[in-house]
């Protein structure tokens, strides 16, 4: 049997391996970028539609091979014993319609309809920003990634007591029943999404898991297979 | 207007040398902060694009050198690298950086972008 110590001493240096790794990857990914997207800004000259096809195909991978990194950069970097959060005030609608803007490609391709059920013009919480809006990013980018083209997605952020609470609905494919204890987990993917081939690292959820953790608040979902999800988190509005 | 690239991976300076050309640009490429000093001695450069993990010294130290440089404490230095964490952006901006590109998120069009509207505003 392995202590916990000694399990701590292998995991850090593999902690390290994979960040190290991650971050190794971006090199490449980015010529990959740079170069698909020269020829879809036709930089290298027109293309046949095929070849236009194809270089989107490529294009599309290799985005999903970045969003793969970056997930696993940020769950390697909340893994660390003290992540580093910088705890400030924020206005906390400002950050979601910042969050929902950094998507407004995606919501565009894929013609979502976000509509804001409730979205006061000011809730002021103290919370690391940069963490939050990945924690943000994370829940809204899955609800438009899962949803169909033309979907409708639904954000509402309130008071609840002395906390925030934040919601996005969609109504996407669903979580199945069987699964939905083990979607917090890390590298958890539902069969659903393997079968229709999404993309995505499974770390997602984990990572905003965490953060809501960490931040002294709470997380929940509720969700029906092909109907749709709706994920739910509080954080509060003072640190104590 | 010159640019000059301070990054050691020839895959990306041939991409960036490639793409910026086209936007009229005379662009010199250095592959480490020596190379990046000569080339700032035979002729001052408008804009800096310069990478933050760099053979033997690194670009925050560089960086940080060039804004003690009176010939270059106020040329536009953008930096162009893949760390994104909060810490080390903060640390390259307060180091005196015009702006922080990550190169995962930005296409070499917007990239172009980002100097040419940098140069306009000087």
């Amino acid at each position: 049997m392995i202590d916990k110590n000694k399990k701590q001493n292998i995991e850090k240096p593999k902690l390290e391996i994979v960040l190290v790794t991650a971050h190794q990857l971006k090199t490449p990914l980015s010529a990959l970028k740079w170069i698909f997207k020269m020829f879809l800004e036709g930089d290298a000259g027109s293309l046949t539609p095929e070849q236009l096809d194809l270089i989107k195909k490529g294009d599309e991978a290799n985005e999903g091979m970045i969003v793969l990194v970056n997930d696993l950069l940020n769950a390697g970097r909340l893994e660390k014993k003290k992540p580093l959060y910088d705890f400030q005030r924020h206005n906390f609608p400002d950050l979601i319609k910042s969050v929902t803007s950094e998507n407004s490609v995606a919501i565009k391709r894929k013609e979502i309809n976000i509509e804001f059920k409730l979205l006061p013009k000011e809730i002021w919480l103290v919370c690391d920003a940069s963490t939050v809006k990945m924690l943000l990013s994370n829940l809204i980018g899955n609800a438009i990634h899962y949803s169909s083209d033309g979907g409708k997605i639904a954000i509402s952020v309130k008071e609840v007591g002395n906390f925030a609470e934040f919601s996005v609905a969609d109504g996407g494919i669903g979580i199945p029943k069987c699964q939905q204890k083990e979607i917090f987990s890390k590298f958890f993917r539902g069969d659903n999404v393997l079968r229709l081939q999404k993309t995505g690292s499974g770390l997602g959820l984990y990572v905003a898991k965490k953060i809501v953790k960490d931040h002294g608040g709470k997380i929940w979902f509720e969700s029906e297979e092909n109907k749709g999800s709706k994920f739910y988190f509080t954080l509060p509005l003072k640190r104590k | 207007m010159n640019i000059l690239v301070v990054e050691d991976d020839k895959l990306l300076t041939d991409l960036i040398v490639r793409r910026l050309a086209k936007e009229k640009l005379e662009v010199r490429v250095a592959v480490d902060v020596e190379e990046g000093l000569k080339a700032i001695e035979e002729k001052s450069p408008n804009l800096i694009l310069l990478d933050l993990i760099l053979p033997g010294v690194d670009g925050f130290s560089f960086l940080s050198q060039l804004r003690k440089n009176p010939k270059t404490n106020s040329t536009p230095i953008i930096i162009l690298s893949n760390i994104s964490n909060k810490e080390e952006i903060e640390r390259a901006m307060s180091l005196g950086a015009t702006d922080f590109l990550i190169k995962a998120d930005f296409s070499l069009g917007g990239i172009a972008d980002k100097i040419r509207g940098v140069l306009l505003k000087k």
